[in-house]
């Protein structure tokens, strides 16, 4: 090939990718600093973007109120009325009013509440509560018993006491699920939405071209050879140029 | 300086070796401590000035209200979980009088950064205090690759040192 022509073959991989060069660098530049920038732990607010991804939202599996207090939960996370609670959780079973607040059970798992669903304490299995929790239950005196199999278990989670019970107090008030009401339902799903896409993962996927699916991905590739091309055919013209 | 280079070296040395998935439970760490009689456990609420001091010492406010403690004499044991990068990190923290007598990884959930169960580490923390700007008196050598890890487990110390302090006085 003559260097005239290789020269306007340069020239125009230079121009083709120009565009993504700068794209490549200004995100691999930020995602270098992601860790100090906390891009893993900052969320995109945007149903666009979920849409984009493809991401279907879930369900809810499960739901309880006590008075007038509403723990729902979704995936494997919970929320106390519309505010979710930090953590993860297995299936819940209940939520119970206590002298101190709330109780929920997860299948192995007591959660103390404060009145405005603080977590107080996560007991589980370590700490001597029972498991698999199938339900939760509370009497007027706000003392919690937990059904674990065919056994009736009372649970002091201050003293940390599990102890079970041959006859259950008939004053016992077993939580029952029920649905979450529409409204509730939109507005969990909205701020749940908008806690799914962090800035790292975007900037991953456009540096990595999966934004645009395996089309993008193929695209990156492609830009990837231009790029050795440009260096090669530089660095031959430049050879050539020396006197 | 050079602690942490043996520390990296030592590390570079062993690169088959993998996160084990060996979890210590409270009780039995407890029973070790203790030597076998557990005393009953007793709670310290993280509020009022507790609350800022842990959330200034975590970088981040707490996810829970209440801690459990163990103690017997001027020897308490605490068990805290904090997060690394992704997973909570379950700590063991047992302190005699102003000092860590020892830290102990009771689960490491992470994919990373578990070379903070290794002894080596772990060691550095015996005998720290709590110096008056609420940062251990004693530097802690990182690990390259752990520093959430290594971070998680600082952090951890001193909390329970604060307060451990705060329940002597």
């Amino acid at each position: 090939m003559k260097q005239r022509s290789l020269l306007i073959l340069h020239r125009r991989m230079g121009l083709i990718s120009a565009l993504f060069l700068m794209l490549l660098s200004l995100t691999g530049l930020i995602l270098h600093y992601s860790v100090g920038l906390r891009l893993d732990s900052r969320f995109i607010d945007s149903r666009a973007l979920v849409n984009w991804y493809g991401i279907e939202l879930p369900e809810f599996s499960a739901s309880f109120v006590a008075a007038d207090s509403r723990l729902s939960q979704l995936e494997n996370r919970l929320f106390f009325d519309s505010t979710a609670l930090p953590g993860n959780y297995p299936s819940l079973r209940g939520l119970a009013r206590t002298d101190f607040g709330f109780a929920a059970a997860s299948s192995n798992q007591l959660i103390l509440l404060t009145d405005n669903g603080e977590i107080v304490e996560v007991l589980d299995a370590d700490y001597g509560v029972p498991a698999p929790i199938e339900r939760l239950a509370s009497n007027t005196d706000g003392e919690l018993y937990l059904e674990v199999g065919s056994d009736i278990w009372q649970a002091d989670p201050d003293s940390l006491q599990f102890q079970i019970v041959t006859t259950a107090p008939a004053t016992l008030v077993w939580s029952e699920a029920s649905a979450v009401p529409d409204s509730l339902q939109q507005q969990i799903l909205a701020d749940y939405a908008a806690s799914l896409i962090t800035w790292e993962r975007l900037l991953l996927d456009i540096h990595s071209g999966r934004i645009l699916g395996n089309l993008g991905v193929i695209l990156v590739d492609v830009m990837a050879i231009l790029f050795f091309l440009m260096a090669a055919t530089g660095i031959w013209i430049w050879s050539r140029r020396r006197p | 300086m050079h602690k942490a280079f043996l520390i990296t070296l030592t590390l570079s040395l062993i690169p088959w070796a993998v996160a084990s998935d060996d979890h210590i439970a409270p009780e039995d760490y407890l029973r070790r401590v203790f030597e076998g009689t557990v005393p009953a456990s007793d709670t310290v609420w993280l509020t009022g000035e507790n609350r800022e001091a842990a959330e200034r010492i975590l970088g981040h406010k707490p996810d829970y209200l209440r801690v459990r403690y163990w103690q017997e004499g001027q020897r308490s044991a605490w068990i805290i979980d904090e997060i690394g990068k992704t997973e909570p990190i379950t700590i063991g923290v047992v302190v005699n009088g102003n000092q860590v007598e020892e830290v102990e990884v009771l689960a490491f959930r992470e994919s990373r950064g578990w070379e903070i169960k290794h002894d080596f580490f772990k060691r550095q923390f015996d005998g720290v205090s709590l110096a008056s700007n609420q940062r251990l008196d004693r530097n802690i050598d990182g690990i390259s690759g752990a520093t959430l890890s290594v971070n998680a487990m600082t952090n951890v110390s001193r909390l329970v040192l604060l307060l451990a302090g705060s329940i002597s006085s």
